[in-house]
């Protein structure tokens, strides 16, 4: 999965209308709440097959962030 | 470790009731603060739609009670044969005794009877099928397993937004001695996560005092979820457990019919059914888009619901799992040989 092929899975992901980039901050994201959160990680071990949970994903401050979990 | 297998119980039959009172997450104004894009993204990612309420007066027992009524007289069973009664909720008639004692009067069961009350819920009816077949490979003949929650009963849950999820249910299962059936059982327990899923007040830990109650008279329970939590111990424990159960029985997952998991959500169940590289149409998940997540009742009527045809007609091999709170989690491969199945009954 490329960079932009990585955007646009997490948008469908976090199910948002917003166009997000890697500097986007995840609590300015409307989405950015435990739905999205939990589809967040479930993305992430699907894809990427990386284990990840609640706790980190909520110290994630950044699209980039969970880019750089996902080893993008 | 914790797995069993008992060569000598089987499901006979399995009613389940539902009150009629329906709502639908579209039809509330309030949730999450009339938050309409939420509500879709709710209904859309975790699968819910609508859950039974019941009445102020009818309580979990009721429920259950109306279910074990129609399973006894569908099967023909003489009460006087019952020589066990469990009840397995976290919503009891009374702090004591146990409710057991009261549907053990309410159904009119005989004195040589072993009654008990197991506090459990998403976990419930398979810590309740393992606690039959003990019962039946010690001697007894004949358990009538009830389980079943009214979750609506805690108001608070409207606050935390988890009131939603959540559906009224009761069930009743039959299961008897046989000698030629084996129950495969796994069972776990995260004693840490005790206050993941909580209803903190109504015990002895908190006396109940003035304060505990809203200005509209309804009891302060602070039934509270963490959802994050419930789904990171849900991806992390389940699958590997089912495999386990699994490894265990010698069982290959293709011999397996139905999979039937608690009706947690569908997100839940779609990414546990990926893990075990199954399909998702081995794992019905309707049941909660139309009831809600009955809890301790939601794989008798998750079979009830999607499966009465099949479980009535034909021999089938189950994997049972069931997982929240506690936080516990059971699994348990049974075979049924066309038995009496309810359908889901209105009340």
């Amino acid at each position: 999965m490329d960079k932009s092929e990585f955007l646009s899975s997490l948008a469908e992901v976090l199910q948002t209308e917003t166009n997000i980039d890697f500097d986007t901050v995840l609590n300015d994201l409307y989405e950015w709440d435990s739905l999205s959160k939990i589809a967040t990680i479930a993305f992430l071990d699907k894809n990427f097959n990386v284990q990840s949970n609640i706790t980190e994903i909520n110290s994630f401050i950044t699209v980039n962030d969970i880019a750089k979990k996902a080893g993008i | 470790m914790t797995e069993f297998v008992f060569k000598n119980a089987k499901i006979s039959g399995i009613s389940t009731i539902v009150p009629k009172n329906e709502k639908s997450l579209l039809d509330d104004p309030e949730l999450y603060n009339g938050d309409s894009r939420r509500i879709d993204r709710v209904i859309k990612s975790s699968g819910f739609l609508k859950r039974r309420i019941a009445d102020t007066d009818v309580t979990t027992s009721d429920l259950c009670y109306e279910a074990a009524k129609d399973l006894l007289s569908k099967l023909n069973i003489d009460k006087n044969t019952i020589d066990g009664l469990l009840f397995i909720s976290y919503t009891p008639d009374y702090i004591m005794p146990a409710t057991s004692y009261a549907l053990h009067s309410r159904l009119k069961l005989n004195e040589n009877c072993v009654v008990m009350d197991i506090p459990q819920a998403c976990s419930g009816y398979i810590i309740g099928l393992m606690q039959a077949a003990m019962l039946i490979n010690s001697g007894l003949k004949r358990i009538l397993l009830l389980t079943g929650d009214t979750f609506s009963k805690f108001s608070d849950m409207f606050i935390d937004h988890t009131a939603p999820v959540f559906g009224d249910a009761g069930s009743a299962t039959l299961i008897e001695k046989t000698n030629t059936n084996n129950m495969y059982f796994n069972v776990f327990s995260s004693g840490k996560h005790y206050d993941a899923l909580i209803c903190q007040n109504g015990g002895f830990r908190n006396i109940p005092k003035q304060t505990d109650f809203y200005t509209n008279g309804s009891y302060k329970y602070q039934a509270k979820m963490d959802g994050g939590r419930i789904f990171d111990f849900t991806m992390e424990k389940i699958a590997p457990s089912i495999e386990s159960l699994l490894n265990f029985s010698k069982i290959a997952k293709e011999e397996i019919n139905w999979f039937i998991l608690h009706q947690a959500n569908k997100f839940i169940l779609e990414n546990i059914a990926r893990k075990l590289n199954i399909s998702t149409e081995l794992v019905p998940m309707q049941t909660l888009t139309k009831y809600g997540n009955q809890c301790g009742a939601s794989i008798p009527c998750a079979i009830s619901d999607t499966l009465k045809q099949e479980i009535s007609t034909q021999k089938n091999r189950l994997l049972l799992s069931g997982f929240g709170v506690g936080l516990s989690w059971a699994n348990a491969i049974v075979e049924t040989d066309k038995i009496y199945c309810s359908g889901i009954i209105e009340r």
